[in-house]
């Protein structure tokens, strides 16, 4: 399995859009949800990323390889790579235990779940009842809950093996996971830069291949962005699609349990194991879940232009200043792409844009100095010995959190203190309850802006099949660039939070690179898409990744490691 | 002098599992042994729901004559204390799931009797906090594996306070009163038909020693003719219906000497603690600040939406409460003696109501429960379920009577 990584791209040029310029399409055979095709040991550099997870499967299934050559040989991988990336908060023990079970099974014959063998990170905000879960923080150091997150459980049902517990800004709060209480990840692409964040160990872990895919959290883009920055495709469900019962709250409005994998089909197998209602999340939505993976086409199978009438709007408002130009002409690229496979496009307007930003950190805040409050010192994580209460909860949470995490339970609980609860939280909000906190409280109804986001993103969306934008402003930055500059840090966000704001679900895969680092520097290209229709985003998603050109999303340093 | 009487009613629902998660709540368990990673408010742990809360809140509302609102929904309520898990407690702020409803009480005859209504402000949901256990040798929770102690010494104490959170998550209704009692007798009279109306509607068992249900009393008096209300003092810690009575004849009698003595300005507002040894009241913390709970709306829960279909049920299922049982037994020409005593205990109420169902007469049968039945159950200290006389056997022994077919 360690040939199937291929080296990066070293010429940039190829990459740059060629606008006009018609291209061909690759007519290997990907992918098939029948004939599932294990990856050709010397694949070309050139071909389109393929499921991991399905290859795997074929591999255990037709005895190529046992669970525990394959786990050994991630563990090899990651071993090599993680002295240079820090992905990784805890490892897990049983890896080889698990995968030896696999195989057990695999010899009586007896049925082995879709996941069987595919090692999956977890990012540290997931808990997991047989590691630690710190959430990055402090004042959660060594602490072991007591039970598995609904995601996590239901991973390991389908025959998962958890591999560990990726690093993160604490609490998910951040945007390079540089505030972690632990270490400093670094970016595949190159280790001088960051990941993104907040699951930047997640990201970072797929895309060293230190695991197949791995569960991260998005509460403002943090599956997005540092999916974008190391050139990996990271889904954010709708919100409710995924339990988030055993993810620990940063805003509970907003947060959702997402996805990281090296291609489309693995974020979607992934979502396939992940969704669905439980009864321990009253947010868990009860819609049905659809097989994800089920609308995959081959690559051989696709017409010549396989998303003829596909809808596609760019939301204008994303590409305005402020987006690196190289980024935008990615961004560009992947529109005429997109234009080749037969998709109308036009640009759509997205009035309420701006808004999203400041409503997001207001709500944000807000929600978690709420669910935050919990961290008191007194029933698990780090206690400081005081000899007055307010002492002990002061001295427990002045040590126990870092300094992006009290800033925001000082902002959060700013906008909820009595007189200014209504001039920010409630003008913030509201969704659900738009009705009559906005007409009995006889508010303006423009003072929702919650509720303005979500109707703008409905009107586009009833235009649109689907709406694209960058996912981050920037490709991947220095470590310590923003450090000192939370707005600018803050400013990154902006692609992302509207997502979160109006509850849908958006798709970024890599489109293309900048120049920077040894190799390039990926792009993202996010996919939004109407409320529980991760189908569409993810049937698009893998049709735009199957006929891109030339463009393969393995970092340096894993084709480098590799080859010793 | 005019006295200004509210009460703030906590009523702890029966229900058999806790309102956000799974665990029962036995009154009395050791300490720690029925908790779970929700009520503990471990990371990641959310609630959910218990359907019976809302149930016995509609059930209670309606037996209050309140307006239920249609759309509600829980708030956080926010702010520390080592009871309290999840550092917020899940509560109801400005959408309270019923309103403006009220109360009809009869006075006892040895107090004068007479018919009083008492107007109800809110009924809301929420949920119970944990208990602080005071140990002098710190070895409350050997049995458990989770540590609660807190590692500091309390200063008025002296010693570690460790939490037992059993209670934790069990759910509560408050029931806030209007200003509308005048005197102890009306607000204790008050409480006990609040007391009897949630054992009527089966929701609580009303029992005040195991603190199924506490009173917090606010008293305020004011010179007659004065329009604002004088400053307003809360009493807790009543444990029965006659300490709400005597605590709050107490305070009246306390405040009413300061004004009479010119000295009005030392009452000031605070909680104070009614000490049921030396009968009387003390200070037990003065007026801190403003509080600011920061409430917002609970993300983790969804709107509650009470359907029409859903209240007329719970409706038509409500059985015959207490005010409209003595109104009928009013009618049946008993005293107003004779019908508080048999409305006011459920069980005897209904002892009475299957024995005239019985064909017995009603005057005779009202006259054996008062009387020789009343009397063996005190002196054998039982309750009318525990006597072996049936109603049936009463209703036969009272062959004697007029309308008697046997």
């Amino acid at each position: 399995m360690l040939s199937t990584l291929h080296h990066p791209p070293r010429s940039l040029s190829r990459f740059l859009p060629s606008k006009g310029k018609p291209r061909s399409f690759h007519t290997k055979p990907i992918l098939s949800s029948s004939h599932p095709i294990i990856e050709q040991p010397h694949a070309s550099s050139t071909s389109p990323p393929q499921s991991q997870i399905l290859s795997i499967r074929h591999s255990l299934l037709s005895r190529h390889v046992t669970a525990t050559q394959l786990a050994e040989s991630y563990l090899t991988r990651l071993k090599l790579t993680e002295p240079q990336l820090n992905s990784f908060l805890h490892l897990s023990n049983n890896v080889l235990k698990e995968a030896q079970a696999i195989d057990e099974k695999i010899r009586r014959n007896e049925d082995v779940g879709p996941l069987a063998g595919v090692l999956v990170g977890v990012k540290d905000n997931i808990c997991t009842v047989d590691m630690p879960s710190t959430a990055g923080s402090k004042v959660l150091e060594n602490y072991c809950p007591p039970f598995d997150a609904t995601a996590v459980k239901r991973v390991k049902e389908l025959g998962g093996i958890v591999v560990g517990k990726t690093n993160l800004d604490e609490f998910g709060m951040g945007s390079t996971t540089e505030a972690s209480a632990f270490q400093v990840t670094a970016n595949p692409w190159d280790v001088s830069r960051v990941p993104g964040g907040s699951s930047g160990g997640s990201a970072a872990a797929v895309s060293a291949r230190q695991c197949v895919v791995s569960l991260g959290s998005d509460t403002g883009g943090s599956v997005r962005q540092p999916a974008s920055f190391c050139g990996v495709v990271g889904l954010k469900p709708t919100y409710g699609r995924v339990s988030r019962f055993g993810l620990m709250a940063y805003a509970s409005s907003l947060d959702v349990i997402g996805c990281f994998g090296s291609s489309v089909a693995d974020a979607g197998i992934l979502l396939n194991a992940v969704s669905g209602h439980d009864r321990l999340d009253a947010t868990s939505s009860k819609q049905e879940v659809p097989d994800f993976t089920s609308q995959f086409v081959s690559a051989t199978l696709l017409e010549s232009k396989p998303l003829k009438g596909l809808r596609v709007g760019i939301i204008r408002e994303t590409l305005d200043n402020g987006v690196d130009t190289g980024v935008k002409s990615a961004i560009l690229g992947a529109v005429s792409h997109l234009e080749e496979l037969g998709c109308t496009l036009s640009e759509v307007s997205l009035p309420t844009f701006s808004l999203g930003l400041p409503a997001y950190y207001i709500l944000a805040s807000s929600e978690s100095s709420s669910n935050l409050s919990r961290y008191d010192g007194v029933r698990y994580g780090n206690q400081v010995f005081a000899d007055e209460l307010n002492a002990l909860y002061e001295d427990s949470r002045a040590k126990g959190f870092g300094s992006e995490v009290k800033m925001r339970i000082l902002m959060g609980t700013y906008a909820l203190s009595a007189g200014y609860y209504d001039a920010y939280y409630k003008r913030a909000q509201q969704v659900l309850q738009s009705s009559f906190m906005c007409g009995q409280e006889k508010f303006h109804p423009s003072a929702c802006v919650r509720t303005l986001i979500q109707k703008s993103f409905k009107v586009a969306l009833d235009e649109n099949d689907i709406l694209i934008s960058p996912a981050a402003p920037s490709a991947a930055y220095k470590i310590g660039e923003k450090k000192n500059d939370p707005l600018a840090m803050y400013a990154g966000d902006i692609m992302t939070v509207n997502v979160n704001l109006a509850g849908l679900p958006a798709l970024v895969l890599p489109c293309g690179f900048v120049e920077g680092g040894p190799a390039g520097l990926p792009v993202g290209l996010q996919m939004i898409g109407a409320a529980f229709d991760e189908e569409k985003l993810l049937k698009v998603g893998h049709i735009f990744e199957q006929t891109l050109q030339d463009c393969r999303f393995v970092p340096p340093l894993v084709a480098d490691g590799f080859a010793q | 002098m005019r006295q200004v009487i509210g009460i703030e009613t906590h009523v702890q629902l029966s229900t058999l599992t806790k309102a956000f998660c799974g665990c029962p709540y036995n009154y009395g368990s050791q300490p720690n042994t029925s908790i779970c990673p929700i009520c503990m408010g471990l990371p990641g742990a959310l609630p959910v729901l218990n359907s019976k809360v809302i149930e016995s809140a509609v059930k209670l509302g309606l037996a209050l004559n309140c307006k239920l609102s249609l759309n509600t929904k829980f708030d956080r309520k926010q702010y520390f204390y080592p009871d309290l898990p999840k550092g917020y407690q899940i509560s109801q702020f400005d959408i309270p799931i019923a309103t403006g409803g009220y109360l009809d009480v009869d006075l006892p005859i040895e107090f004068g009797g007479g018919h009083r209504r008492f107007g109800i402000t809110r009924v809301h949901m929420e949920e119970d906090a944990g208990k602080l256990l005071h140990s002098e040798d710190g070895d409350y929770s050997q049995e458990n594996t989770i540590p609660h102690i807190l590692h500091y010494l309390d200063d008025h104490v002296g010693y570690a306070l460790q939490v037992d959170l059993n209670r934790a998550g069990v759910p509560l209704l408050e029931i806030v009163s209007e200003p509308d009692m005048r005197t102890g007798v009306e607000a204790a009279e008050y409480a006990a038909e609040l007391q009897r109306l949630v054992r009527y509607l089966g929701v609580s068992n009303g029992n005040m020693q195991e603190g199924s249900l506490r009173c917090d009393v606010n008293v305020s008096i004011r010179p007659v003719g004065q329009l604002e209300f004088g400053t307003k003092v809360e009493i807790k810690n009543l444990n029965s219906f006659s300490s709400i009575n005597r605590a709050i004849d107490f305070e009246i009698a306390r405040q009413a000497l300061l004004y009479s003595q010119g000295q009005g300005d030392q009452i000031v507002q605070e909680t104070r603690l009614w000490e049921e040894g030396a009968q009387k009241t003390i200070t037990m913390r003065k007026k801190e600040g403003l509080s600011d709970y920061r409430y917002f709306p609970e993300p983790d829960l969804p709107e509650v939406i009470l359907s029409a279909e859903y209240i007329n049920s719970i409706s038509s299922s409500l059985p015959e409460l207490p005010e409209m049982k003595r109104r009928r037994y009013e009618k049946m020409g008993l005293s107003m003696q004779d019908v508080l005593f048999l409305a006011n205990d459920m069980n005897v109420a209904q002892f009475f109501d299957a024995t005239i169902a019985k064909g017995a007469d009603v005057k005779l049968a009202a006259n054996w429960i008062m009387g020789d039945i009343a009397a063996y159950m005190k002196n054998e200290k039982l309750s009318v379920n525990e006597i072996k006389l049936t109603s049936e056997e009463l209703a036969e022994a009272h062959c004697f009577n007029k309308e008697c077919d046997y």
